[in-house]
């Protein structure tokens, strides 16, 4: 398994960061997530890849949300969410 | 830089045509507020309509290969509306109501928990008092859930051949 990977972003909520249609170089795993990192994760429920930034991390659990709050369905919809989700990084976007 | 990362995504764009490169989506859903307790009762009555018909189908005697066919469809239709109907319950628990509703709706997880039980005990059984709970619930839920957009609702008996209860919001 490769240790990167290359996504392609659907959507506006991490706009102005990341826009519709950009591509982002990510992790597969991660290691140390710190605040403000932007990460991608499955949705607790329907699996889906989405990604989001880590705004708060309390005992194994952190909150997220997208940049563009007004078109982002994220922490403040859903809660809370265990690290476990977390499916790796952003290191770089295109 | 800014050429650079335009060059970059073009590149990425080609390679995404042949590779097909995973998506991550900014939304996890469409926030489209639309939002309706109607779809659930819908799929409870026909659980129940169901459950009316596998009842007149099991008194035949001796069963043709229709009757049999028809037998199971009616099973699988009640399977197919009871768990559409906890979808639709699902989907409007979760992503419609808020803390605020759950406060002053105390009843309201319990509720959502009870339809969830009623809906598979209607899914085990051709017994048509669990279709009825699950009407019952489900049409609790829709009072509640009209009483937070702040429109009335009246009890009415349906239209339907099932002749059972319906919650309507009086718009």
């Amino acid at each position: 398994m490769w240790p990167l990977r290359i996504v392609r972003i659907a959507d506006r909520s991490m706009e102005p960061t990341i826009k519709d249609g950009s591509f982002v170089l990510a992790t597969f795993s991660f290691f140390c997530i710190r605040l403000g990192d932007v990460v991608l994760l499955r949705h607790p429920s329907s699996e889906m890849l989405i990604i989001k930034r880590v705004l708060r991390i309390s005992d194994g659990m952190v909150w997220v949300e997208g940049d563009n709050n007004k078109e982002s369905s994220d922490s403040r919809k859903f809660g809370w969410i265990n690290s476990k989700y977390i499916a790796g990084k952003v290191l770089m976007r295109f | 830089m800014t050429s650079i990362r335009t060059t970059v995504n073009s590149i990425l764009n080609a390679a995404d045509r042949i590779f097909k490169f995973e998506v991550a989506y900014a939304h996890c859903d469409v926030p489209c507020g639309i939002y309706d307790p109607h779809a659930a009762q819908l799929s409870a009555h026909t659980v129940i309509r169901m459950d009316m018909l596998i009842a007149d189908l099991s008194k035949q005697q001796n069963p043709t290969a229709e009757d049999r066919n028809k037998m199971i469809r009616c099973v699988q239709i009640k399977e197919q509306h009871a768990e559409i109907c906890k979808s639709e319950v699902r989907i409007i628990w979760g992503d419609y109501f808020k803390p605020e509703h759950i406060k002053a709706n105390p009843e309201l997880n319990e509720l959502v928990w009870n339809i969830m039980h009623a809906a598979s005990k209607a899914k085990q059984t051709v017994d048509i008092k669990n279709g009825e709970e699950l009407l019952a619930n489900v049409n609790r839920f829709a009072e509640i859930f009209w009483k937070t957009k702040g429109v009335e609702t009246k009890r009415a008996k349906s239209f339907y051949p099932t002749e059972r209860e319906m919650v309507f919001p009086k718009v």
